[in-house]
């Protein structure tokens, strides 16, 4: 009741206490739960009475409802969370045992043949690009039987590599054939008795 | 400025009229060419100039009793004659059988006859190129150029005084030099005879008799064929080598020749390949089970084009697997 009293002169600002007194009873029955609630209850009478801003009081009891809200709410299990993640990633020797033994010879191959393919590819677009701008000149003609020109086949990608060169040795054997043959073909008929009459084209 | 375009016109009108007047004499000098190396006796020393080679040859020509003897060497390496007797030339070639084949004319690295010119000249412009100076003596320059300007070109050195070949030099459609005949030495004389005459009692090699069938019909052709070009051959045999079977057809516009080959494809075609050895050009691909080839002594880009413009005779499709081959009748 004393307190109620003391609260009362507090609230209204009729007590009779020196300033560092003061501060220490405030203190004191402040932090009472009891007192409080009754300062409260004197703050909002008095609101209500002055019609003052009535909504302030409201708010009051909302911090208050937040507290208890906060304080129910079921708190996450620091345990809980760090077990699931275990699960999720496995220990490197495990991790190593989940990948099959196959799987990186597989994967270099596979870079490997990637990288191949863009080659040849490559090299075989730039060379037709060229085969098509190069100018009809280019073409060497030395005294040889083997293709200058066209289009070359990857070397590395066909099997023609593999074979030996009696391939190719028969492929020039055919082409000097074919030589050959062409210039007999070309006795044999290089005005022939049988058109012996001849077309002398003199302008005299 | 008027001023100026008249006189460009008149100086092209002159200029076309030269070219008529040009072009007649050209044909008169080469059919003097003609003449002349028929029915003078003489003896001649020429050079043959290729991209990596010269090779020194020797022609000797005589009229023997109405007769052309004529005698061709290389001077150096293996021996390489051709001996013309009237109308029988043999051919004498390292590693080949030498040959006799009834033919009034030499198939040598050298244009020493060219003839019908008249129809030459309506695929070819025959061009005076005024003087010129070649083994010590003065020449009339002709030139002999593609009208289509796809084959090669011909520029000869003729001697002004008894008309002879001195120099022809083989150009390309840009021209480059790709083959060159040059004359060291003209030598025109009765010796000549005497020489050659000997040559008359030689026992030659045999007469080839494979010329009988020189028309069998093929069921297929070159549909693209450049203006002038005819038919001088199509065959069927075996090629001497590989015995292979393959058929051919010869073309001549009357100055080149070319060759088409088909054969049956197998592991050792090649696709799509070209070679070329001096004035001469292979190209040669693979149609489904066919092999296309075309020689001679074109430039390589026209073979490639005749190697793909061959077509069946019946429905004019390109040449299929349809197109087999038949075997001749045994």
């Amino acid at each position: 009741m004393i307190e109620k009293q003391l609260l009362c002169d507090f609230f209204d600002g009729e007590h009779r206490l020196t300033k560092k007194e003061q501060e220490q009873q405030l203190s004191d029955f402040l932090l009472s739960g009891e007192s409080q609630v009754a300062w409260q209850s004197f703050t909002l009478t008095r609101d209500v009475l002055r019609q003052t801003d009535s909504q302030e009081c409201v708010s009051w009891d909302i911090a208050q409802r937040v507290a208890a809200a906060i304080e129910n709410e079921p708190a996450l299990k620091p345990l809980e969370l760090t077990s699931t993640i275990l699960e999720e990633q496995p220990l490197p020797a495990k991790a190593s045992k989940l990948r099959a033994s196959w799987f990186a010879p597989v994967l270099q191959m596979g870079i490997a043949a990637s990288v191949a393919s863009i080659v040849i590819v490559g090299v075989q677009q730039y060379q037709g690009q060229e085969a098509v701008s190069a100018p009809p000149r280019a073409q060497p003609a030395v005294l040889q039987t083997m293709p200058l020109s066209g289009t070359a086949t990857p070397v590395s990608f066909s099997r023609q590599s593999l074979q030996n060169e009696s391939k190719i040795v028969e492929q020039e054997r055919r082409v000097y054939e074919l030589f050959q043959d062409f210039e007999l073909q070309q006795r044999v008929n290089s005005k022939p008795l049988d058109k012996s009459e001849k077309d002398q084209g003199l302008v005299d | 400025m008027i001023k100026g375009l008249l006189l460009t016109v008149i100086m092209l009108i002159n200029a076309a009229v030269f070219a008529a007047e040009a072009d007649d004499h050209a044909v008169n000098l080469l059919a003097q060419m003609e003449r002349a190396s028929e029915q003078f006796d003489y003896d001649i020393s020429y050079i043959l100039v290729q991209k990596k080679s010269i090779e020194p040859l020797r022609y000797r020509h005589a009229k023997i009793n109405g007769k052309n003897v004529s005698h061709l060497q290389h001077l150096s390496g293996p021996v390489r004659e051709i001996i013309l007797r009237g109308e029988q030339v043999s051919y004498f070639d390292p590693n080949i059988e030498p040959v006799t084949i009834l033919s009034k004319q030499m198939v040598a690295p050298i244009p020493i006859l060219l003839s019908n010119f008249k129809e030459l000249s309506s695929y070819y412009h025959i061009l005076s190129q005024g003087r010129g100076r070649e083994a010590g003596r003065a020449c009339d320059v002709v030139r002999i150029v593609p009208k289509d300007g796809e084959r090669y070109a011909y520029l000869l050195w003729l001697d002004a005084d008894n008309h002879l070949l001195v120099r022809a030099d083989l150009l390309d459609r840009d021209g480059e030099l790709i083959e060159q005949v040059r004359a060291l030495s003209i030598e025109l004389s009765d010796k000549v005879k005497t020489e050659l005459n000997s040559l008359l009692d030689v026992n030659l090699p045999p007469v080839l008799h494979s010329t009988e069938q020189r028309a069998v019909n093929l069921n297929w052709q070159v549909t693209s064929l450049p203006d002038g070009f005819k038919l001088v051959s199509s065959n069927r045999y075996r090629l001497l080598a590989t015995q292979r079977q393959v058929e051919s057809q010869i073309f001549s516009d009357g100055l080149f020749n070319f060759a088409v080959y088909l054969a049956k494809a197998d592991e050792f075609s090649l696709r799509d390949q070209m070679v070329r050895s001096g004035k001469r050009s292979l190209f040669t691909r693979v149609v489904d089970d066919l092999e296309v080839t075309v020689v001679g002594d074109i430039p390589v880009k026209m073979a490639k084009q005749l190697a793909k413009s061959v077509h069946s005779r019946s429905d004019n499709k390109p040449v299929t697997k349809h197109m087999m081959l038949t075997e001749p009748a045994k």
